[in-house]
């Protein structure tokens, strides 16, 4: 079932639904319009820049923005990000966004 | 005509979900940072009923904007509701000491979302709306009140033997009494800044009713007038209150009421010698008793030509006689001031 194979993935699909309200078909539309977030580009970017600062932006934009979908397991490991960055720790593990980040994607992209 | 709120979020799907959120009660205006949110205020003034503002952005953070409008006064009328990140209770106490009046956490509740966007709104409505409709009131008072003066100043000059100056001293003269009374006796008798600014708006018309006087007793000195003509004069409070009746409809009813009472009980004394209802003692309302002795020592130093220190004088030891000792004692402590309003509004003579 759908539900199960977006939950499996990390998308919290009651809780996401939840704060849309119920509302089904927004819930939907919101979890799509995620596929084109560009934060994740803008990560991998700045990483690879070495702009810690963009970073840490894109890192946090994608933290809320997951929460807000109900993705906690994502959100989860971009707030651990968030947090090493701040104390200026350098052995966060952006593996863990990016893995994260492909399930609930691939979830998404098979929906109906 | 729907109320229209500002979304500032450099997330372009957190200002969806927003947008979404608030377009069925609300017209939505997008900015994706904080500059671009300056420039939509700077552009739509007052127009906006509240902006969600999220704390994170690159360009310009929201404690950045925030500062802002609290330098060009926009956060005055503008509410904002700040959107911070879920673990930072000390965001949230930094927004609120900021200025922000409310936050939201993210992600976001909806149903919180709406829901505290909508109290604040209405709140910022109220209290919006209750500001203007006080302006207006002011002004609609001052506007009148300055046509009257200036009408009635001119009437009452050629009319009667009051001058203009006579008019604007006496008022001032009120106003240093009942502010000192005010702040330093511990019997406010019910006055406030606002009553004793009305109060002194409406001394302006405490000898109105001497139009209805025939002029031949009005340029009569006192000392002059038969005992006939003495008591046609006295009706001039009575009368006065003829005229200030059909006011009564006014809006402003503190306006009206002190009109009357001014205008009614300006001649009476603390012994309860005086005119029109023979009242005794704190039975005449303190406007005006404080109109009295203000028109007392007018009358005094201008018609009857004494000396600053005479007229003190004379009111002092008229003491429970004509004035209530605790407006008498006021006055020897407010003389001074009294002399100096003398000195700058003299006589310009007709």
């Amino acid at each position: 079932m759908e539900m199960e194979t977006l939950n499996r993935a990390g998308i919290n699909y009651k809780d996401g639904l939840r704060r849309m309200s119920g509302n089904e078909a927004l819930y939907r539309k919101f979890l799509k319009k995620f596929l084109q977030d560009e934060s994740i580009v803008r990560l991998k970017d700045c990483l690879s820049e070495g702009d810690m600062e963009g970073v840490y932006e894109a890192v946090h934009t994608l933290k809320g923005t997951s929460g807000t979908l109900g993705m906690y397991d994502l959100a989860d490991s971009c707030d651990a990000m968030c947090k090493k960055i701040r104390n200026q720790e350098a052995d966060f593990d952006v593996n863990a966004i990016y893995s994260r980040y492909d399930a609930v994607v691939k979830a998404i992209g098979d929906m109906e | 005509m729907k109320e229209k709120v500002l979304i500032v979020d450099d997330a372009e799907l957190n200002r969806a979900v927003l947008e979404e959120l608030l377009s069925p009660e609300y017209d939505t205006v997008c900015a994706c940072g904080g500059r671009e949110a300056i420039e939509i205020m700077d552009r739509e003034r007052d127009n906006l009923a509240l902006v969600l503002l999220d704390v994170m952005m690159p360009d310009m953070n929201g404690y950045e904007v925030l500062e802002s409008m609290n330098f060009n006064g926009t956060l005055k009328r503008t509410p904002v509701i700040m959107v911070t990140a879920a673990d930072s209770a000390e965001d949230e106490e930094k927004c609120l000491r900021m200025g922000a009046m409310d936050f939201v956490r993210k992600p976001y509740v909806t149903d919180v979302v709406k829901r505290r966007v909508k109290n604040v709104v209405e709140l910022y409505r109220y209290q919006n709306g209750l500001e203007e409709v006080l302006e207006q009131k002011a002004e609609t008072l001052s506007n009148v009140n300055e046509i009257i003066v200036a009408v009635l100043t001119s009437v009452l000059e050629t009319k009667t033997a009051e001058s203009r100056e006579h008019i604007q001293r006496v008022r001032l003269y009120t106003r240093e009494l009942l502010k000192f009374v005010y702040e330093h006796s511990d019997d406010k008798n019910g006055l406030t800044p606002q009553t004793i600014e009305t109060i002194c708006i409406a001394s302006v018309l405490h000898d109105i009713g001497e139009l209805l006087i025939p002029e031949a007793i009005l340029r009569k000195n006192s000392s002059e007038l038969t005992d006939e003509e003495q008591l046609v004069w006295q009706q001039h409070t009575v009368k006065g209150c003829q005229l200030i009746e059909p006011l009564r409809n006014i809006e402003n009813k503190d306006y009206i009421r002190y009109c009357y009472n001014i205008c009614r009980y300006h001649h009476e004394k603390w012994d309860g010698s005086g005119f029109p209802d023979r009242l005794v003692g704190d039975d005449i309302p303190i406007c005006a008793q404080a109109v009295a002795l203000a028109h007392d020592y007018d009358r005094l130093v201008v018609s009857k030509g004494y000396s600053h220190e005479q007229a003190v004088e004379r009111i002092h030891d008229g003491l429970f006689h004509s004035f209530s000792p605790v407006l008498v004692e006021t006055f020897q402590l407010v003389a001074d001031n009294f002399r100096t309003i003398l000195a700058r509004n003299p006589e310009q003579g007709k």
